[in-house]
């Protein structure tokens, strides 16, 4: 069971799950977890011959009941496959069964807030190299969409709303649009290669989007992500974080469905490091203007069409 | 004196005091909401189920833990949601499984 302490410098709660500090790390490839069990091989976390799309309960959860989740996505039975190799009608179903856990886990008394994401690449920490994301229902409401909600007060709406809207005009940092989402670098990115994935209509949650809306959500993921792996042409880490509605019972309005991606490469071969001003102080310092990136990554965008 | 904006729910958890409300748009009728109408399955919890939850249960008795959800005893072998069909099982250490393929192909 995780414990969860709140630190007061900070404003936010930090959570210790100690047994994590023995799951499984980069394991060979005949020892992948998420495999599925081939007769004859060694059981895997899947005890299945194939399969498309599964999810389960993470062995080493950071979050678990009566407190919160942890649960792990596996995408394709293809361990040597990614995100941006699928086809476009899986990752459609990718979106389909993070709408369904969506619902299910923010449905519980215990999740305040459901957040898929996925770790690509040694360079964020993944540990398992077959294609995944993982799922934490978090038993509070975690600082980041906190302070989304802020600046939905303080722009006096919604904030991805008025911020898409501010980049469409502009243009300057669009990536690409299709009839249901925008992918833009925001004005103010933190990462040198950060792009965002906005749905163009208000949509708080995959819940609230129709099944064209989450196919256009699915090609436009893998527009970018494509995108991303041409633009130093190697497979490109990120982290990739789904921002939607709080479903706990305090803030029951706001929130807007878009994706942020973190790439932490500010070249080919060098990482944007969090060091001091970054650590210490909370402020990031750039290396790459948004107006270039943006303009590099449409470039790679292009290129991986 | 320092107060913290968190309540204490339990042994070293703390659950986030409810903010400010927000005024936005109106919340689409699809956002998960609770109490859930959806499927609730029995949840593992130290090798015991949870008392079972009807689905559109009461406010108090709502919620429950796993990808096995909250409530019914016997949890159908498969379920549809949008394309796809969804198939709960149950690993031999308790965990949940769920497997998801497009509805109308093979499940294992």
């Amino acid at each position: 069971m995780s414990e969860l302490r709140f630190n007061e410098l900070r404003g936010e709660q930090v959570a210790y799950a100690i047994h994590r500090q023995d799951r499984t790390f980069l394991p060979d490839r005949a020892h992948c977890p998420l495999d599925a069990t081939r007769p004859g091989g060694p059981p895997t976390e899947i005890p299945l011959a194939s399969f498309e799309i599964v999810v389960f309960d993470n062995r080493f959860p950071a979050f678990e009941a009566p407190a919160g989740a942890a649960e792990v996505v596996v995408y394709t039975d293809d361990h040597d496959a990614s995100l941006g190799a699928l086809p476009l009608d899986r990752v459609e179903a990718l979106m389909w069964v993070w709408r369904h856990r969506y619902e299910e886990l923010g449905a519980r008394e215990d999740v305040e807030y459901v957040y898929i994401f996925e770790n690509r690449g040694v360079e964020v920490g993944v540990t398992l190299h077959h294609p995944h994301g993982q799922i934490y229902g978090y038993p509070f409401l975690p600082p980041v969409p906190a302070l989304e909600l802020a600046a939905d007060r303080r722009l006096g709406g919604c904030a991805p709303c008025v911020l898409l809207a501010r980049e469409r005009a502009d243009g300057r940092r669009l990536l690409f649009e299709n009839d249901a989402v925008a992918a833009y670098v925001p004005e103010a990115a933190r990462w040198p290669y950060e792009a965002h994935l906005a749905m163009r209509a208000h949509r708080p949650s995959l819940a609230d989007c129709d099944p064209g809306e989450l196919r256009l959500l699915a090609a436009a993921i893998l527009q970018l992500v494509r995108g991303f792996d041409a633009l130093f042409d190697r497979p490109l880490p990120y982290v990739m974080a789904v921002h939607q509605a709080p479903t706990g019972d305090a803030p029951r309005a706001g929130g807007h469905l878009h994706i942020e991606f973190y790439p932490p490469l500010r070249t080919a071969e060098k990482l944007k490091y969090l060091a001091g001003s970054e650590q210490g102080a909370g402020t990031f310092i750039g290396d790459v203007l948004p107006e270039e990136a943006a303009a590099e990554l449409r470039e790679a965008v292009r290129r991986a069409a | 004196m320092h107060t913290s904006p968190f309540r204490q729910v339990g042994p070293g958890l703390f659950r986030s005091a409810p903010g400010p409300a927000v005024a936005l748009a109106e919340p689409a009728s699809g956002r998960a909401q609770k109490p859930s109408t959806l499927p609730l399955y029995p949840a593992v919890m130290d090798g015991k189920r949870e008392p079972a939850v009807e689905p559109g249960g009461s406010e108090t008795s709502r919620g429950s833990a796993g990808p096995g959800g909250g409530a019914e005893a016997s949890p159908p072998p498969s379920e549809s949601f949008g394309p796809l069909a969804v198939t709960r099982l149950r690993k031999d250490d308790g965990r949940w499984l769920l497997v998801f393929a497009r509805a109308g192909e093979a499940e294992p």
